[in-house]
Parts: structure tokens; sequence; C-alpha cells
């Protein structure tokens, strides 16, 4: 079913619906908010209250504006904003190791162990990177290289020309280059691709 | 081919979206290799293709359902004499009872000022304008109360000035017995006998403190 048309029957009540919009979407809403955040608690707690704003506010959504989908991720931007700004202080006194403990993803098919290894390494420190830009490049880079949208769809999330958006990817990808070229094995990563 | 700078510039977005035809990409990926002017699109490219790497985390067990519980659950029913309960045994709290007490004492306080009459409320009482009125009425009857009282002190004052001047000098003025018994009247001083008209103010004022002072003055 077509998320305007769960979205329909969400507005008249239809709990299946709404279950329907939360289990296609959680994992994506989770993994923007671990990108951004790089920690799994400060994700998981976001990922719930993007829900809850998104349940409460869903009767101003409108189809005309932009798909479901964009609208989401506008909502989810936005809260993470808010705890960016909110937990600026308490960032500024902690280092960056402390605040980014570990990463423990594995890939979908199983790996030997030695590649296992070097791929959640290869995790953490891509996380560490992406923690250090700033949250203007940070979001902009999330949204297109690891959610996959479109320019024109980021410029909607962001509420800013495309032209903008572009220049803030291009960016963060460069300094994501220049923090991430020291690090041994940096070009394997392009044959890994 | 091989790439040049201008070529890259021109083409970047889609060469680093991986955009271009294959032989394109490889010859530019070779040209910004080699590049020093390009190295920084190299080091993009390479960053990108290490952020496509990463798999998409699963969500954590049980968070969809957390959601969904915050979300759609029904709110837990209770019975009617369930919430009567708790709400009757709230009310026994001593605590209750003090506040209410407080309450309706300040109550009483605050429509006293207003010159309400509670046993005989009706609903013209408490029409803003009539509480206005019994509000600034109370506050002219108190103000009056004040002034008449000050003005009862200024003339037992003057009174007592008074009869110490008719009181002759060196002796001391008539003592007061308890039980409202009168005084003998004092013997007229020689000032007084000297200035008829002292002499009979100070005769006036013996016979007021005589007929009235014991009882009051004391």
């Amino acid at each position: 079913m077509e998320d305007a048309e769960l979205v329909r029957r969400c507005r008249g009540g239809d709990s299946v619906a709404w279950e329907g919009i939360v289990r296609s979407y959680t994992r994506r809403v989770y993994n923007l908010c671990y990108r951004f955040t790089g920690q799994r608690q400060e994700a998981e707690d976001l990922t719930q209250e993007v829900f809850l704003r998104v349940f409460r506010t869903l009767d101003s959504y409108d189809a005309a504006q932009g798909s479901f989908g964009v609208w989401l991720h506008r909502v989810g931007r936005n809260l993470l904003i808010d705890y960016y700004r909110a937990t600026r202080k308490q960032r500024l006194t902690v280092s960056l190791e402390d605040e980014l403990p570990h990463l423990e993803e594995r890939p979908a098919a199983a790996p030997p162990p030695d590649r296992t290894v070097a791929l959640g390494e290869l995790s953490h420190m891509l996380q560490q990177a992406l923690t250090r830009l700033s949250p203007e490049l940070r979001e902009a880079v999330i949204l297109r290289d690891l959610q996959g949208l479109e320019y024109r769809e980021i410029s909607d999330v962001l509420g800013i020309p495309e032209g903008t958006v572009k220049s803030r990817i291009n960016r963060g990808r460069a300094e994501l280059g220049r923090l991430l070229k020291r690090h041994p094995g940096f070009e394997e990563g392009m044959a890994r691709a | 081919m091989s790439w040049t700078c201008a070529q890259l510039d021109a083409l970047r977005d889609d060469y680093l979206d991986g955009r271009l035809p294959a032989a394109d990409l490889r010859a530019a990926d070779a040209h910004a290799r080699a590049c020093p002017t390009c190295a920084e699109h190299y080091e993009a490219r390479l960053a990108i293709a290490w952020l496509r790497t990463l798999e998409p985390l699963e969500s954590p067990p049980g968070l969809e359902t957390r959601i969904l519980a915050l979300t759609v659950a029904p709110p837990p029913q209770e019975s009617f004499w369930a919430v009567f309960g708790q709400g009757w045994r709230a009310l026994q709290q001593p605590r209750v009872a003090m506040s209410v007490a407080a309450a309706v004492f300040s109550l009483v306080l605050v429509l006293n000022a207003l010159d309400v009459n509670v046993r005989g409320l009706q609903a013209a009482d408490l029409n803003p304008i009539n509480l206005y009125r019994g509000a600034k009425r109370q506050a002219y009857q108190t103000y009056a109360r004040g002034a008449r009282f000050v003005n009862d002190l200024r003339l037992v004052y003057e009174i007592r000035s008074r009869l110490e001047e008719a009181t002759p000098e060196g002796e001391a003025p008539p003592a007061k017995k308890p039980g409202g018994q009168q005084n003998p009247p004092a013997p007229k001083s020689k000032r007084n006998q000297a200035d008829p008209r002292n002499g009979a103010r100070g005769q006036w004022l013996l016979a007021y403190q005589q007929l009235i002072l014991p009882g009051e003055l004391r």
C-alpha cells in the first residue's frame, strides 16, 4: 500500500495503517538518528520522539508538498538539530573518544572473522569522522550518501535551495576525505565499494 | 582519454555521485589521483566509497513495539467506583482538610472586605460593580472609624492637659480611686484665683472630671 493511502487511513483512526508506517520507517529513522548522534541510546530515544511527533502532527502533512518519506525526514532532522543545540554545552566538556564509545554493526552476509574486525574498525572510524563534521555538513552528507535522498528531496527536508544543498554536500565530503586520508588502507575503500 | 581539471570541475557532482559511465569514472579517477589540484575531489570520492560500505543498522529489538505502545495503545480503563475510591481516599488526608479550611477562611476574609453578606447571598452580590461598591463602602467606613478614634483621642488628651493646667503647682493631681469613686475637688491655686477666666474654666473642668473622668480615664 502506498504511503499516501496509509496516511489517509491513519488520519481516519486506522491503527493498522499507523503500524504499517512505523514498521516501514523505523529502521530508516533509527539509522538517520544514529549516524547523526553516533550513540545508540540517543538514537533510540530520538527515533521514538520522531514517531511521537509524526503521530501528533500527521494532520499537518500535505501530500502536495512532497512525499511522506521526505516529510518524515524533515521531522527527524528538526528533532536532531534541537538535540544538537540542547547538548552543545555537554559536548564541549566531553572528549570525542568518550562520546563515541563503540560501533558494533556487522555486514548482512557474515564475512570471515578477520574481515569482520576490519569492517568494525572501519565503521567506528567513519562514524567518528562523521561526528566531527559540523551539523550542517553532517546532515547533508548523511541524507545524500547514507539515506540515499536526491538533491531535490534534501532541499525539501532542509528547507534550503538545491545549490546550497550541493555546496554543503561537497564541503562535507571534502572534509570527510581530509579526515580519513591518513587512515591506512584508505584507498582500499574504493575497491570495497 | 585522460581528463583535465576543467572537465572534472564541470562534472564534479556526477563524478562524486558515481553517475558517470564506467570508462569516464576510471579516467577521472586516474586524473584526480595524480593531480595535486584535484586531490581533494579524489579524497572525497574515496570517503563516499567508504561511507557507502556501511550497512544500515537493524533497529533495536522492541523499538517498533514501544513506539506503537506509546502512540496507539488505549489508555487503561478504570471502573467508576475505583476512581471514586481513589478520590475519597485522597480527600481523607489531613492536609486536604487544612487546605480547604484555609481556602474558606481566605474567601470569607475577601468577601467580608467586599461587604458581601454570605448568608443572604444573591447573584447580584457577585456583580463586579456591586463588589466594587461594597469594597469602597467598607474602605470609607474603616477610614471614618479611624478618624473618629483619633478625634476622640485628641479630645481626651486635651481634657487631660486642661486638668493639669487647673491643678495648683506643687500639688499632685487628684488621685483616681478605683470603682468610680468621686474625688474631692482640688483647692484653687493662686494663679487661678488671680485669673477669673482660668478659674471658671478650671471649675468647669473639675466638675467634668468628677462626673465623667473617674470612670473613663482610668
